[in-house]
């Protein structure tokens, strides 16, 4: 029997545009999470109450709809909260599917009952469209419908007794009906004229059904027509409400060129049974397909519909479907989320407040400014405030007026944490960089708790550009994560406990460098300065550790071998495996014996690198090699581009890209332009470098050359053939791992280390 | 549930690859190795069956793709027709549920996505189902071969590896087959050495932490060890890369639903 309820939002799901997100390949790492950027940060249920911090315009609409909502002093009470929530999850969650092979399971235990029945036939839900040249599966025969057919079934059961004929043939029947939900055509035969009349209209809606499954919609249309028409079937409530639904599948699968009249007759039939009282069993089933109809015939008429009752301020039952709806039909007129470009907006539909912010907001062009500033100009909401404080640069005529209406947001609004973030962002760009660190320092002092760590993140990154000092950077360059994440497919999903190791899990809680912060400490900053921040205690010991091996290492690849000597004692307190090798470096006189000394120990300290990490980084102990080759360097910090190589997934493309994007790294006040000068060129010194396993192999075999009696040199031939395995290499690497190996072959073949090393690496 | 399996079993999936990439691609050894590549999907039948594929096919994945404006002669589509899960002892498939429209005469590569929960029983049962799956798939209309992507761990490479074997001997001998492959397989990991493939299409996008090293080497000239891996390449829009050979057949994933311009624009990036 068919369905007498259908699930609107699972053929919404079906029938309009959800798409799976891409997977991806991988082996990835986990990464630190400082600011979320496609949707706020977990748990959801804190954004949907109300803590929205700053606002980021690269958020899904059904976010930045709730931040709307919130900046104009609507709220959401308990159950629209976790109705939002829910959405959220639905979109953000890979889930199972629903088992579908298993809905057929009532219909075939109870046709068991049946003595002497054929045996069970394999049912599959799923049926091609059967149409040149598309290739789509849909879903033919819902949960309910086998559901309705055990229930009837057990029903006539017991008025006509499961051994009669007419149990068997009616059982004949409806297994012809679902013959169809995969393929083919499967009509029951008409039942006859000395059958009972109960069983006579059932067998009229079994073959009304046959017909809708098998794709006959016209016929199936004609007969749920006539079996509505008849006062005596037990049916003819249930099928009016299938008169619609066959025209609604006539409109999704039938010819294009019908599409319109189909949903039009069902809109039609749709009202008619809403306006019927007798038809009261089917009301709830009706009004979510009309609802359904009314997204796909009147998109326009229904996005403006939704962009109203979405804003309504008594409780909004629908609110989850709604807001579902609404992004859907939004991402049809302007291009989803991830949209590299997005379509203008019909004018009908920008005199939507909500739906004209959220294009605003999300939009990238001078327009979408100026279009800001007057809507803030005729309405002064704080939702528009928002909107044009975001997109105003800090000489734009209108700053003075926005920054001095921000300043009216008290901190318990939930526009503070934006007007915030960008009225000291105003205030850097016009070069009031005291007004800002004040702010700033005020902000983070009094209001810190009630941020999201994202926001804070933001706040800090702004407050360690602004620093008048190493230790003011240090201080503000070291933050503590919003989450950890595999981050594999770009969506964000902070890891669950079971995904992550004990070293992972110890990390919770702990302050590290974030991309910027990294960022200066690799790129543009001397080594002089970064000395110092190796030799600062503003730095927790994990993170001292991580620069003052960065900076002694980059002091011997640029042979300043003052500088690295002063390190040696900073070195010896935070990483005591290398004291017995440093000590042995220290007491080296000239300069060529300190280097080798210095390369000796780094062989034997692949995680020692001349960067230091940002996020989670190398969890390797620096002793030990890394199994994915992030050993000696093999960081975009200072390799070469490769080729291909573009920037960052989450941010290319994106027509409304997270605020967090927009730093300047060489604003900072407290690096000199010698300074920065000279990180620049010693930028390039290590770059010009190359692979480190040509420069390890190139410099042990020269020290060999030189110095074949030193002992230690067979062993150094045997680590430096191991880089050109486990370090990341380049094409001119075989011919270094071939030159290292043949010496150590030819010139120590007794050598332990010789006998140690039957291979030389080509790739 | 939400799946999480993927990632956490990738990072098994690079480590395992490395390690045996470290037994396997040694220089004194390199000959060897590479003899016994060399049989690898090298049979004149392999060559046939994918001689009609265009030099670039687009990859429609699971959702509306309207492709009426591609030139079949010069480009082919490569659809997600379905998604398998593994789900203890059970194969629950999920088939294409978003339209697909492609012009007459378009040469179609049926792709099955395999995906698996935390404990699958990899029983053999599971092997007859999964081939009998995708051979369903692979009789629809103008489809002249199926692809398996499947990021099996090291674990289940031997349930994958028999599977593929099965799938082989069930398709049609007209049909070619087709799998995605992870870097680090084409690397060294010799576990597709013997399969009866005509091609493994090595994904050059979203490659995590190997991305740096991978692309290093292939930017310098190398090639993949394995054999199956060199004729094709998997590439995304949103990660151009400038060293692909222009011998090699691209698979093109976008991150939006394809238009005539991404497309155009991958045939001049490409020069196919």
């Amino acid at each position: 029997m068919n369905s007498r309820t259908v699930c609107a939002i699972a053929l919404m799901g079906v029938l309009l545009l959800s798409s799976q997100p891409s997977l991806a390949c991988g082996p990835f790492s986990l990464d630190a999470v400082f600011t979320f950027t496609v949707h706020p940060e977990y748990p959801l249920d804190s954004f949907a109450g109300g803590k929205i911090g700053v606002i980021e315009p690269s958020h899904a609409r059904s976010y930045l709809f709730v931040a709307y909502r919130y900046l104009n002093g609507a709220s959401f009470n308990a159950e629209e909260q976790k109705a939002l929530v829910e959405l959220w999850h639905d979109r953000l969650d890979f889930t199972w599917p629903e088992y579908d092979q298993e809905w057929p399971k009532p219909w075939l235990a109870a046709r068991q009952k049946v003595p002497g029945v054929t045996p069970a036939p394999t049912i599959s839900v799923d049926r091609h469209r059967e149409k040149p040249n598309e290739y789509e599966t849909y879903l033919n025969c819902q949960k309910d419908a086998f559901e309705t057919a055990a229930a009837t079934l057990e029903a006539r059961i017991k008025e006509f007794g499961a051994e009669s004929a007419e149990i068997k043939d009616w059982v004949s029947a409806q297994d012809q009906v679902f013959a169809n939900c995969s393929e083919g055509q499967h009509l029951p035969g008409a039942a006859t004229a000395e059958a009972p009349p109960l069983l006579r209209s059932d067998r009229s809606y079994q073959i009304a059904a046959a017909n809708f499954y098998s794709g006959n919609f016209d016929e199936a249309q004609k007969l749920f027509v006539a079996i509505s028409d008849d006062n005596s079937s037990p049916w003819r409530q249930t099928a009016q409400y299938l008169v619609a639904r066959t025209l609604i599948r006539k409109a999704s699968l039938g010819p294009k060129e019908g599409r319109d009249t189909a949903l039009g007759q069902a809109e039609e039939q749709l009202r008619k049974i809403i306006g019927d009282q007798k038809l009261a069993s089917t009301h709830l089933a009706a009004a979510r397909l009309l609802n359904l109809v009314r997204v796909r015939l009147h998109p326009e008429e229904k996005l403006h519909e939704l962009a109203h009752s979405l804003l309504r301020k008594e409780q909004n039952e629908r609110l989850k479907q709604d807001l579902w709806d609404y992004t859907i039909l939004l991402d049809g007129f302007i291009g989803d989320d991830d949209s590299s470009k997005k379509r203008e907006l019909p004018a009908s539909l920008t005199q939507d407040d909500l739906t004209d912010w959220l294009a605003t907001i999300q939009a990238s062009d001078s327009g979408s400014l100026n279009h800001a500033i007057t809507k803030w100009q005729q309405q002064r909401s704080v939702a528009w405030l928002v909107a044009a404080l975001g997109k105003i640069d800090g000489h734009h005529a209108k700053v003075a007026e926005l920054v001095s209406t921000g300043a009216k947001i008290g901190p318990d609004s939930p526009a503070f944490p934006s007007v915030s973030f960008h009225t000291i962002r105003l205030a850097i760009e016009s070069g009031k960089l005291d007004q800002a660190r004040t702010r700033l320092d005020e902000i983070l002092a009094k209001h810190k708790s009630r941020l999201p760590t994202s926001s804070v993140n933001l706040f800090l990154g702004q407050r360690m550009m602004l620093a008048t000092d190493l230790g003011e950077f240090l201080t503000f360059a070291q933050r503590v994560p919003a989450a950890f994440s595999w981050n594999d497919d770009g969506r964000e999903i902070p890891a669950e406990a079971s995904e992550v190791g004990e070293d992972i899990k110890t990390m919770q809680g702990q302050k590290l460098f974030d991309l910027d912060g990294a960022e200066i400490l690799n790129k543009r900053i001397p080594l002089a300065i970064l000395k110092e921040a190796a030799m600062s205690d503003v730095l927790p010991v994990h993170l001292r550790r991580d620069v003052a091996q960065a900076a002694w290492i980059r002091a011997i690849l640029l042979n300043d071998y003052k500088t690295a000597k002063e390190l040696v004692p900073t070195l010896n307190r935070l990483v005591p495996q290398m004291r017995l090798l440093l000590a042995e470096y220290a007491q080296a006189q000239q300069a060529d014996a300190t280097k080798f000394s210095a390369l000796y120990l780094w062989l034997k300290f692949p995680g020692v690198e001349p960067v230091v990490d940002a996020g989670v980084g190398r969890r390797t102990q620096l002793n030990q090699q890394e199994s994915f080759r992030d050993n000696w360097w093999c960081s975009s910090a200072i390799s070469p581009e490769v080729a291909g190589e573009s920037e960052s997934e989450q941010t290319q493309g994106a027509t409304a890209r997270p605020i967090t994007a927009r730093t300047d790294a060489n604003a900072l006040s407290f690096v000199s332009t010698a300074q920065r000068d000279a990180a620049a060129r010693e930028h390039n010194q290590l770059k010009a470098l190359g692979a480190a396993p040509n420069y390890l192999c190139r410099e042990v075999i020269a020290w060999a050359t030189k110095s074949p009696s030193d002992p230690r040199v067979p062993e150094a031939l045997h680590l430096a053939v191991r880089t050109t395995r486990y370090g990341c290499t380049d094409k001119e690497t075989a011919r270094w791992s071939k030159a290292a190996f043949d010496l150590l072959h030819r010139r120590y073949p007794a050598s332990p280390w010789a006998k140690k090393t039957p291979y030389w690496f080509k790739d | 549930m939400r799946i999480r399996i993927p990632r956490l079993n990738r990072k098994t999936i690079g480590v395992a690859a490395l390690l045996v990439a470290s037994a396997l691609s040694v220089g004194v050894m390199r000959s060897t190795v590479r003899k016994g590549c060399l049989s690898e999907g090298s049979n004149a039948s392999s060559v046939a069956r994918l001689s009609a594929v265009p030099p670039i096919i687009l990859w429609a994945w699971e959702r509306p793709e309207q492709l009426d404006f591609i030139d079949p002669t010069r480009v082919g589509v490569a659809f997600l027709s379905q998604t398998l899960y593994l789900r203890g002892d059970q194969v629950v498939a999920q088939p294409r549920r978003q339209p697909l429209n492609v012009p007459s005469g378009t040469r179609l590569i049926a792709v099955t996505r395999i995906e698996v929960d935390r404990s699958p029983a990899l029983s053999s049962e599971q092997i007859n189902r999964v081939v009998q799956k995708i051979g369903e798939v692979a009789r629809s209309p103008e489809v002249i071969g199926v692809q398996v992507d499947f990021d099996a761990t090291r674990s289940q490479q031997k349930f994958y590896h028999d599977m593929l074997v099965a799938l082989r001997r069930a398709l049609p001998g007209s049909t070619g087959l087709s799998i995605t492959a992870l870097a680090s397989w084409c690397q060294g990991d010799n576990w597709m050495s013997d399969l009866p493939l005509d091609e493994a299409v090595p994904m050059l996008f979203r490659m995590g932490i190997e991305r740096r090293q991978i692309l290093s080497q292939l930017s310098s000239g190398a090639n993949f060890n394995s054999t199956l891996c060199r004729n094709s390449a998997g590439i995304s829009t949103d990660e151009p890369l400038t060293f692909i050979p222009r011998s090699a057949r691209i698979y093109v994933f976008n991150t939006k639903p394809w238009s005539s311009s991404a497309m155009q624009k991958v045939m001049e990036t490409y020069q196919r």
